[in-house]
């Protein structure tokens, strides 16, 4: 799935067009991917300077491409679709607000996320882990709450 | 009363500082952008973390008592032209949380405050907790 202009995407490899005059994610073509979130990410990518009311930046493509292997790697079918909120110096964040789990991806430069969750076991601070690109702990944190969320069902079956 | 110049580097561009002139119980006001704001878990709308959080450990503000000594109507000034929304904390809410508040006018907006310092999620939500609409998005909560 790719927006903007005529794109050819190699495997696993972003590649932005000298051509392009409006900054534009770039995705491998073969992943299915929500196309609400690379929408979100293209608008987030070409914000005016001053968006945020006093001196925020888009979004950098740098970093939206970044978000996009990121989801693409924690990706599981069944877990809900993140929403996303531009920061105001080109970071993104990704964030999901669920019963029984507030999940928030904080990408403030590719290689440089930083992933906080709150349950009822955390308590209200949480639990924050700085994250460059091994992602099994945000991964770990899915699966548990989706172990968490199935399990309750599986048990009035 | 006016604030004091901020303090200068050798470049003359303002220091990270916690101005003195600042009390703890004035009015810092933050203008919130419609995208801050997002679904929660019971199906209505509330502000992100980010609204509160430090990009580049600095988050910009406007600073209440320099409109109101200036005559301008606050709540005019950050919907101005299209802001939707703003909050307002205390500013010994944000120096609580371990932060600094200083004054950084800037062209344009001579009442323009910046707070320095990390912002983790978990201080965002002490923040957020903080804080209260001041020009308030109809059916979005603060938290």
């Amino acid at each position: 799935m790719t927006t903007g202009a005529d794109i050819t995407a190699f495997s696993g490899d972003v590649i932005q067009l000298q051509t392009q005059t409006t900054p534009s994610v770039v995705v491998d073509s073969s992943v299915v991917w929500s196309q609400s979130v690379i929408d979100k990410l293209n608008l987030f990518c070409r914000l005016e300077e001053g968006w945020d009311g006093y001196n925020g930046k888009p979004v950098r493509l740098s970093t939206a491409n970044f978000v996009i292997k990121m989801l693409e790697r924690i990706y599981q079918p069944n877990f809900p679709e993140p929403q996303l909120v531009p920061g105001s110096n080109g970071d993104v964040q990704i964030e999901w607000h669920l019963e029984g789990l507030d999940l928030e991806l904080h990408c403030l430069s590719p290689y440089n996320v930083i992933a906080w969750r709150e349950t009822e076991a955390t308590g209200e601070d949480g639990e924050e882990v700085p994250i460059r690109a091994d992602f099994r702990t945000v991964m770990n944190w899915m699966n548990e709450y989706m172990e968490a969320d199935i399990a309750p069902h599986a048990a009035t079956a | 009363m006016p604030l004091t110049q901020p303090p200068l580097d050798e470049n003359g561009n303002i220091e990270p500082h916690d101005h003195d002139g600042i009390a703890d119980g004035d009015t810092i006001i933050r203008k919130i952008s419609h995208h801050f704001v997002v679904d929660d878990k019971n199906g209505g709308k509330r502000l992100s973390s980010m609204a509160f959080k430090a990009s580049n450990n600095e988050m910009s503000v406007d600073i209440e008592s320099l409109m109101l000594e200036d005559g301008i109507n606050p709540q005019e000034f950050v919907t101005t032209p299209v802001w939707i929304g703003s909050i307002s904390l205390m500013a010994g809410a944000f120096r609580s949380a371990g932060l600094m508040v200083g004054y950084e006018p800037v062209e344009g907006n001579p009442y323009h405050g910046e707070v320095w310092g990390k912002v983790t999620s978990s201080k965002s939500k002490t923040l957020a907790k903080a804080a209260n609409w001041y020009v308030p998005i109809s059916g979005v909560s603060v938290i």
